[in-house]
Order: structure tokens, then C-alpha cells, then sequence
């Protein structure tokens, strides 16, 4: 059992008229796509086009989960590791190749009206903008699809204009807008029907920091403004530290963990960094006894030391030598990450109990 | 229904604010329109200096099918044509998750997404070379006539349009399809000739396999009243049943998308 599993039966949960609707519900969900390889050049080429060797690639396989209302979860991963698959099926996008799914008591490959109004989709690498014209069209179109009424919509356009700020943007062409002016228009015409899932499929990528903090702000106040659940996919640490209390890892198409992101760190790092500062020099070779060095100043040095040892080494640094300063750190949670999916990390057996 | 109106109403609205922003097209369009009208009606004259009829066509008969080929490609092209073009590209890129992900039928907002006006100007010159045919003609044209050749016109462009979107609906399997869209041209290019012309097999694939009959030659026999209740019956369930059909291959296609990875 993953941990933070929560029963599997968010499904059932819905006939049975309780109190207590999972938002979204996913029971052993497959995805597999049909590829094809080639050996390289043209000779390959012409023996790929007559006898074509197809395979499946298992991009999702077997993942379970639930998400409550109101939750702000991330997908994390490498790349092709099946996050924005799992997206993609969850929005409907995509028909799976087996498994069940509920988002907000729907199936979402069904694709019924009632289902597509209650979600948004938002993806940093394709634009829904009309490229030519400003982005208020787009956001005047976006009001006939999802038949909002207009005084809804001026409101929720008002309010959403003044919290990204994009007061001198929604009459300027799209096409000369900057990436993150543009990336919030993409926002602000995927939220004017207000709805309560909202997908987000890497919204930060190619921005620049102050940007990627603005729009986390936003994602962040727009879950609280309306009790939204939101799903976020980024190859920034940041974005998902900064967002997600709940993470589901993903790897080769397995869910290889859920639950807070602070246990990846508890349960993967079995290390703290020690940084310490000296009232006189001290020999690197000297510290090196205690634990690796990682930074190696005569006066100020980091050290890395196993999480069980820390009390020991602490407490003899402040004894045999003159401490000014003392520091322990949790690892970073990106490096942490970086080395769970660069392989230094048990197997999934051992992972997923 | 109504909603669809509204929403038409809004792509078309955001389609003339976007060709307004390039404004040579028009011109440069209108203006190579009513040449080839012009060079068209020329060398048909030149033809019947010498022959009579052609498969039974006069002149003017001939000049009929022409504009209603000219009526339909622009009818066609102007609604669909921007859109057909477009939509083996949001398929090919994963464009099309956004349309997918949107309360709306998905075949309408791929279909009628943009409008184009340029081709409107083709309308407009078909319209006219109708009506320097229609001078000609011996007998005056039957008012029950004109009303069947407006319906058969709209016909016609669906059917057109239903073929076009089921062939570029091929993507959702080839994953590409270069220049899918001058099949499209090709088509319209046999239309301009009475399917009279051929024999056979041929001819009976032209009028219910490939239906390049009723693009054309169909709706100006209406016109000129040759036209056999028969046929005029076949043309509107030919119609409904290639919408229903191509709606069913769309469906079957979305199954294949795979969307594109980012």
C-alpha cells in the first residue's frame, strides 16, 4: 500500500449518497501507446515503412489514488514518467487503455457538458490565446462556451484582471504579449467559469522567477478563494514545495509514493547537513572525520552527516573545538528528488509498503 | 441551438477582427478570383465556337455548373476551408486538448472555428456568371427551380465538407497527413465537368462513391428543371447520411488521439 492511500472507493462512496465525494478517484488507471522504432537512416526508414515493428509503451500502469476537495496535490517525476498522461485521462483528453476513473462523480472520457464546465486545463506549453487578437476575445469567447452569465463574468474577470494585474495586457495582441503576461491570460481564460478542478500541466515553464512566484501566488489564492482542487505537474521543485503539501510521485508509469512531501524528504535522505563556524581555522582533513565536507572554508565549513549521528557530531564539534555558530539543515528537496529518481534509492517493493 | 448561433456569432466576429489585421489578402484574392472567372468564361466560349453541346451541355448550361461550382467552393472554403486546413496540425501537435476539454462539440469548434471572407468573393463571382448564364438561357428558370437549387447548393457544400473532414480525420491513425487538403481541391476540380461526360463505372462511382455529381451538376439540373424527383430525393438523404457518417468516424477517430507529450 502506498502510503496516504486512502480506501479505494471513491466510486462507491458517490452512490451511497455520503457526505464524504472523493473529487477525484483512480483505480489501477492504465495508459499504453502503441510506438513504432526505426533503426537509424534511410535504409531504416524504408524497413520501418513497410514492416513496421509497433510495441506498446506502458506510459501509465496500474495507479490508484484519491484526492479530496479543496486538495492542492502535485505530480512529480521525471520526463515521460506518465504525469501529464494521468492529466491528460483525468481531463478526458485521453481514453485509458484500462482502469477506472471518477473526477467530480464523472467519467471523464464521456466528456458530458456538465463535466467539462466544472473543470480548467492549463498547459505552459500550448496556448489557447488567438494569436492574433487581444486576449480579452478570447476570454469574450470563453464566456460563450461555458455560458457564463455576464455579470458573473465581469466580476470574476474584474477580480482575476486585478489579482494578476493585467490591467494594460487584455487589449494587446497576444502575439506581443511577454511569455508571462501571456501565461497569465492563459489563466485568467481558463478560470472565468470558475471551476472547482483545475489542471495544471507545467504553468511555469520558461518563465522567469518573479514570474513563477506570481503565478504560484495566484494558484495559491485561487485554491483558497474558491476551495478549488488543484493538480499541478512542474519540473520545478519549487513550484511544488512552495504549493503542494501532498505529492504522488510518479516513475516509469507507477505511483512510487503519496503522501507529504516532507516524508520524501524524512524517509529518502538519510542525511543532514551540518554547517559550522569557527572562531579559528580548522583543518579540512580534520573535519573530514566527522562527515563528508560539501563546502570547505578555513572557517566555515558544511558537512554532511547521517541523520542518526547528528546529536554525537554536534555535541563533540562543541566540545573539542571553538563553535561560534552551529546550523542544521534538512536537505534540499529538489536534491533529494534529483537522487530518488537518479536511482540512489530502495526498490519500489520497498518503497511502496 | 441558439447557443451555437451565439458562439458561430463569436468565431466569426474574432475571424473578421483577425483578417482585418492583414489586409492585402482581400485584394490580392479578389482580384485572382475574378480573373479565373473571367479566363473560365472565355475559354468556354472559345470551346463552343466550335462544338454545339458537350454530353448534352450547351453553353450556357455549362456556364451554369460552372458558377455553381464557383457558388460552393466558396461556400465551402469560406466556412471550412481555414478549418480543414488547420485541423491536421491540432491533431498532429496535441492542439486539440483544449477543444476536447471544453463544453462544446468538439466537431463544431474544429469545423467553424474561422471564417474566412475571402472566398466569399468567389460567392459573389459565381453569382454573377449565374446570372449572365441564366440571360442566356431559352426558357426563363421555374421559381420551384431556383428555391431546390438554394437547398441542393447546401447540400452540397455538406457533403463537400463532410468528405474533406472525414479525410483529414485520417491524422487521428497516420499521425501526419502532408497536403491532405488539395484532395479537397482536386475534388472541386471534377466538378466543374457534367459527370454526363463519362460512362460506366466511372459515372456511377462519381454520383454515389465519390459523390462529385451532386457538387455541381445535381443542383444546376435543378435549376435548369432536367432534374428527376429521384434525385432530388437521393441528394438530401446522400447528405444526411454522409453528416451522419463522418459524425461516427469522428467519434471512432477521437478514441485514436493521443495528444502530443509536452
Amino acid at each position: 500500500m502506498v502510503t496516504g492511500w486512502r480506501a479505494p472507493n471513491g466510486l462507491q462512496l458517490r452512490e451511497s449518497s455520503q457526505a464524504t465525494v472523493s473529487a477525484i478517484a483512480v483505480q489501477n488507471l492504465a495508459k499504453y501507446y502503441e510506438v513504432h522504432q526505426k533503426e537509424p537512416g534511410l535504409v531504416g526508414s524504408l524497413k520501418s515503412f513497410v514492416l513496421r515493428k509497433t510495441y506498446d509503451v506502458k506510459a501509465v500502469d496500474d495507479i490508484s489514488f484519491t484526492i479530496e476537495s479543496g486538495e492542492l496535490v502535485g505530480f512529480l517525476g521525471p520526463n515521460g514518467a506518465g504525469k501529464t498522461t494521468t492529466l491528460k485521462v483525468l481531463a478526458g483528453l485521453l481514453y485509458p487503455t484500462g482502469g477506472e476513473v471518477s473526477v467530480l462523480g464523472h467519467t471523464p472520457w464521456e466528456r458530458q457538458a456538465t463535466f467539462q464546465r466544472q473543470f480548467a486545463l492549463v498547459m505552459g506549453q500550448k496556448n489557447q490565446l488567438w494569436w492574433d487578437l487581444p486576449p480579452m476575445e478570447t476570454f469574450i469567447l470563453n464566456r460563450e462556451i461555458y455560458e457564463v452569465p455576464e455579470a458573473q463574468f465581469q466580476e470574476t474577470l474584474d477580480e482575476l484582471v486585478q489579482i494578476l494585474e493585467l490591467e494594460k495586457v487584455v487589449n494587446v495582441q497576444a502575439r506581443k504579449l511577454s511569455l508571462g503576461e501571456r501565461m497569465k491570460c492563459e489563466l485568467l481564460a481558463a478560470l472565468l467559469h470558475r471551476p472547482q478542478v483545475l489542471f495544471l500541466d507545467e504553468p511555469t515553464i520558461g518563465l522567469d522567477v518573479v514570474m513563477q512566484q506570481n503565478i504560484r501566488n495566484f494558484v495559491r489564492e485561487y485554491n483558497a478563494r474558491y476551495g478549488a482542487t488543484v493538480i499541478l505537474t512542474s519540473h520545478y521543485m519549487r513550484d511544488v514545495e512552495a504549493l503542494c503539501d501532498r505529492v504522488l510521485i510518479i516513475d516509469h508509469g507507477h505511483l512510487v509514493f503519496d503522501g507529504e512531501l516532507e516524508t520524501v524528504v524524512r524517509r529518502y535522505a538519510d542525511y543532514k547537513f551540518l554547517t559550522v563556524t569557527f572562531a579559528t581555522p580548522v583543518a579540512e582533513a580534520e573535519l573530514a572525520e566527522f562527515g563528508a565536507v560539501t563546502a570547505y572554508r578555513p572557517r566555515t565549513t558544511t558537512l554532511r552527516i547521517a541523520r542518526d549521528a547528528v546529536p554525537q557530531v554536534s555535541a563533540r564539534l562543541l566540545q573539542d573545538y571553538p563553535v561560534l555558530d552551529l546550523n542544521i539543515v534538512e536537505p534540499e528537496v529538489d536534491e533529494v528528488v534529483r537522487q530518488f529518481f537518479s536511482g540512489e534509492r530502495p526498490a519500489y517493493a520497498e518503497t511502496v509498503s | 441551438m441558439q447557443r451555437y448561433v451565439r458562439l458561430y456569432l463569436a468565431f466569426a466576429k474574432n475571424s473578421i477582427l483577425d483578417s482585418l489585421e492583414y489586409r492585402l489578402s482581400f485584394t490580392v484574392w479578389s482580384i485572382a478570383t475574378v480573373l479565373l472567372a473571367v479566363v473560365y468564361v472565355l475559354s468556354l466560349q472559345f470551346i463552343f465556337a466550335h462544338v454545339q453541346t458537350i454530353a448534352g451541355w450547351r453553353m450556357e448550361q455549362m456556364l451554369v455548373l460552372a458558377a455553381t461550382v464557383m457558388i460552393v467552393d466558396g461556400i465551402v472554403e469560406s466556412i471550412f476551408g481555414e478549418n480543414m486546413n488547420a485541423l491536421s496540425g491540432l491533431i498532429n501537435r496535441g492542439e486539440l486538448d483544449f477543444v476536447l476539454s471544453k463544453p462544446v462539440s468538439s466537431r463544431f469548434y474544429v469545423s467553424t472555428r474561422r471564417f474566412d471572407w475571402d472566398p466569399l468573393v468567389q460567392v459573389g463571382t459565381g453569382c454573377a456568371v449565374l446570372w449572365y448564364a441564366i440571360g442566356m438561357l431559352a426558357q426563363p428558370i421555374a421559381w420551384h427551380g431556383a428555391l431546390l437549387y438554394v437547398g441542393l447548393i447546401l447540400c452540397a457544400s455538406l457533403m463537400a465538407y463532410s468528405l474533406w473532414f472525414m479525410v483529414v480525420s485520417v491524422t487521428f491513425w497516420a499521425g501526419r497527413l502532408n497536403n491532405v487538403a488539395n484532395l479537397y481541391y482536386n475534388f472541386i476540380e471534377i466538378a466543374r465537368v457534367p459527370t454526363d461526360v463519362f460512362r460506366g463505372s466511372l459515372r456511377i462511382g462519381l454520383t454515389f462513391v465519390l459523390p462529385v455529381a451532386f457538387i455541381a451538376m445535381v443542383p444546376s439540373q435543378a435549376l435548369l428543371g432536367l432534374l428527376s424527383p429521384t434525385f432530388t430525393l437521393t441528394a438530401f438523404a446522400m447528405t444526411a447520411a454522409l453528416l451522419i457518417i463522418s459524425h461516427l468516424f469522428w467519434r471512432l477517430a477521437l478514441t485514436k488521439y493521443s495528444s502530443a507529450s509536452s
